[in-house]
């Protein structure tokens, strides 16, 4: 991997393109600090390591620079750019450097205990769960990914770096667990934790305040 | 309690399920549970919302649709939007 590789010296290298292809390079370009930002945040949820996550993106832009101009398909620039930086974590998780760096912490107990309270001593829900609406146009459907995201930056630290690891990269728990050093069990317990506990802020933050509104 | 799942064990088996199959046995008395259970119902229902909206922000594909304001989602909360 390529890493701290600046992007400057990458944009220097990108071969010179006439007239139409031109104007495509200075537009991606203009576009670049927005992508960027973008790119940076992705990157973050998905490993919490700040400045792993800027090499990441870094790495990720020049690659966008070098084969925007031969790349194909409808996917937008983010799009696209995303699915590149996805390839770029995932390798990162397999690659030998990651040994290197300090494994985070278990998280703590916060999220069992929200979930504990949920259930009454037999197990059973201690309130009725309601049933969901789906939303039904682009607003609502907006208003959805904006909590879904604020919900998702609440998670622990551990909690949210293994369920990016399963819903955006795409790893079976196995992998996981050889990539992160927990136990099956372990791994279980805490994507079941992170969807709970998105499900329950989802709960409070989506529906909750659109049935209030 | 011997046929059947509480309600927090059956929460658990349908994020495992998400992950992978689950044996039959589990299987059959989770179904068994579901189809007496309207709150493990809706439960089930929303962890799958969740996964499937997740993915969705994960892979930007909201942008598709969405166009320019697509910067406002996943690229533009807390820290995009203070500065």
């Amino acid at each position: 991997m390529m890493l701290n590789h600046g992007t400057s010296a990458a944009q220097r290298e990108a071969p010179p393109v006439p007239g139409a292809a031109a104007a495509q390079a200075a537009s991606l370009e203009s576009q670049l600090p927005m992508l960027r930002q973008r790119l940076i945040r992705h990157a973050r949820y998905a490993v919490h390591d700040d400045s792993l996550a800027e090499d990441l993106v870094q790495d990720t832009l020049i690659a966008v620079v070098e084969q925007h101009a031969t790349r194909r398909g409808d996917a937008t620039l983010v799009t696209w750019a995303i699915a590149i930086l996805k390839n770029k974590v995932a390798d990162w998780y397999r690659s030998p450097a990651r040994k290197r760096m300090v494994q985070l912490k278990a998280d703590d107990d916060s999220l069992d205990d929200a979930i504990d309270a949920l259930y009454a001593a037999d197990g059973s829900y201690s309130e009725p769960v309601p049933a969901w609406q789906q939303p039904d146009n682009r607003t609502e459907q907006r208003q959805m990914m904006t909590v879904l995201e604020r919900c998702l930056s609440c998670l622990p630290r551990q909690t949210s770096r293994v369920f990016m690891m399963r819903e955006w990269l795409g790893f079976e728990t196995a992998e996981i667990c050889l990539r992160v050093g927990v136990s099956a069990e372990n791994c279980r317990t805490i994507l079941h934790r992170a969807r709970m506990a998105l499900r329950d802020c989802m709960q409070r933050d989506w529906i909750g305040k659109k049935a209030n509104a | 309690m011997n046929l059947t799942y509480s309600c927090k064990r059956v929460a658990e088996l349908l994020s495992q399920r998400l992950d992978e199959p689950l044996g039959l046995i589990d299987e059959l008395r989770l179904r068994l549970h579901l189809s007496m259970c309207g709150n493990c119902s809706n439960v089930a229902e929303q962890l799958s919302a969740v996964n499937a909206a997740s993915a969705e922000l994960f892979s930007g594909g909201l942008d598709e649709q969405a166009g320019d304001r697509g910067a406002a989602d996943f690229g533009a909360g807390a820290e995009g939007a203070s500065r």
